[in-house]
């Protein structure tokens, strides 16, 4: 099950990388350079995704108290973490050559960095706090209150007057972009979601084994 | 607009970077929390039936044996510096009367 899933996911990035360098063409405004969407639009999804099942799994551990939704919990933060530092990143590259500024406090980029720093935090209180059983309690509050952020960040560029462009995807309505330009950013979607599920699997098996060496 | 390659692919690097970091991060705690097992089950094993294992009576340490034993002797030598050094029957001193002048 594990490799198989691997050899999906390298399938699926090497898929990925060919439909955004090879397939989709070069963008009539930006040129090459709008290429970066095709990792900075599926990382935050990803991140969405990430922090959507903390959500869940938090909410279940402090109704239920089962070790196994905060352990999904805790990989599925550390995996989103990773995905919206790529969004902020990758988003300040291609800030620079289209806006020429790598950074500037607009409503959209100012909400995803809260997010980082929130979804940091639910990461710092798992590390601060020496019980288990309380740490578990606690992040899992976090990522419940952290998660608010996420409708703040995807409907930010419809509630305030943004530099950030409104969503391509999850919008209401049908698509405005162009097949190909569209299939490119599903496949690399799901390539990324694959890399996500990968991630969290993996994680979740070594919690789970470091809580049994400790016990 | 020009193309800004650069940009392009310094977004596609720093993402790989990342999540590569990331598997790397885990391949390693993975190994850590193997050996740590490993290392677990001979320290239960002996020590706890037979007590710790006195490294001047029980010679040089065989570098040919397992990284287990390897470890457990390692540990054994660690507690044995903390206690205080008690002359063995080994090297028995001659009683006085019996000593020769040197020449």
């Amino acid at each position: 099950m594990n490799r198989t899933l691997g050899w999906l996911v390298i399938l699926g990035l090497v898929a990925g990388l060919v439909m955004g360098f090879v397939v989709a063409p070069r963008d009539a405004a930006q040129g090459n350079v709008q290429r970066i969407m095709y990792v900075h639009v599926p990382s935050v999804l990803v991140a969405y995704l990430a922090f959507a099942v903390v959500l869940i799994a938090s909410i279940v551990y402090l109704t239920t108290r089962r070790e196994a939704a905060d352990r999904i919990g805790h990989a599925s933060a550390e995996v989103g973490v990773l995905f919206t530092g790529i969004t902020i990143a990758s988003g300040a590259i291609w800030g620079k050559p289209t806006w020429g500024t790598w950074w500037t406090w607009d409503a959209r980029l100012t909400s995803v960095a809260v997010l980082f720093v929130m979804y940091l935090g639910y990461l710092l209180v798992r590390g601060m706090v020496d019980d288990r059983e309380r740490a578990a309690r606690y992040s899992a509050v976090v990522g419940i209150v952290a998660a608010l952020d996420v409708p703040l960040v995807h409907f930010s560029v419809y509630w305030w007057r943004t530099l950030h462009q409104p969503p391509t995807m999850l919008k209401p309505g049908p698509s405005t972009m162009p097949g190909v330009f569209a299939a490119t950013l599903l496949v690399n979607l799901a390539a990324l979601a694959l890399v996500y599920v990968f991630l969290v699997m993996k994680r979740v098996r070594l919690l789970r084994r470091e809580e049994e060496a400790l016990a | 607009m020009p193309d800004n390659w650069s940009f392009v692919i310094a977004a596609y690097l720093l993402a790989a970077v990342v999540l590569g970091a990331y598997w790397r991060h885990l391949v390693k705690k993975e190994r850590e929390l193997e050996s740590h097992e490993r290392m677990d089950q001979p320290v239960k094993g002996p020590q706890s039936v037979g007590g710790h294992v006195n490294p001047s009576m029980s010679g040089p340490v065989n570098h040919s044996v397992t990284g287990q034993s390897v470890k457990g002797t390692a540990m054994n030598r660690s507690v044995k510096a903390t206690e205080p050094h008690v002359p063995g029957p080994g090297h028995p001193r001659s009683e006085p009367s019996t000593r020769r002048p040197l020449p």
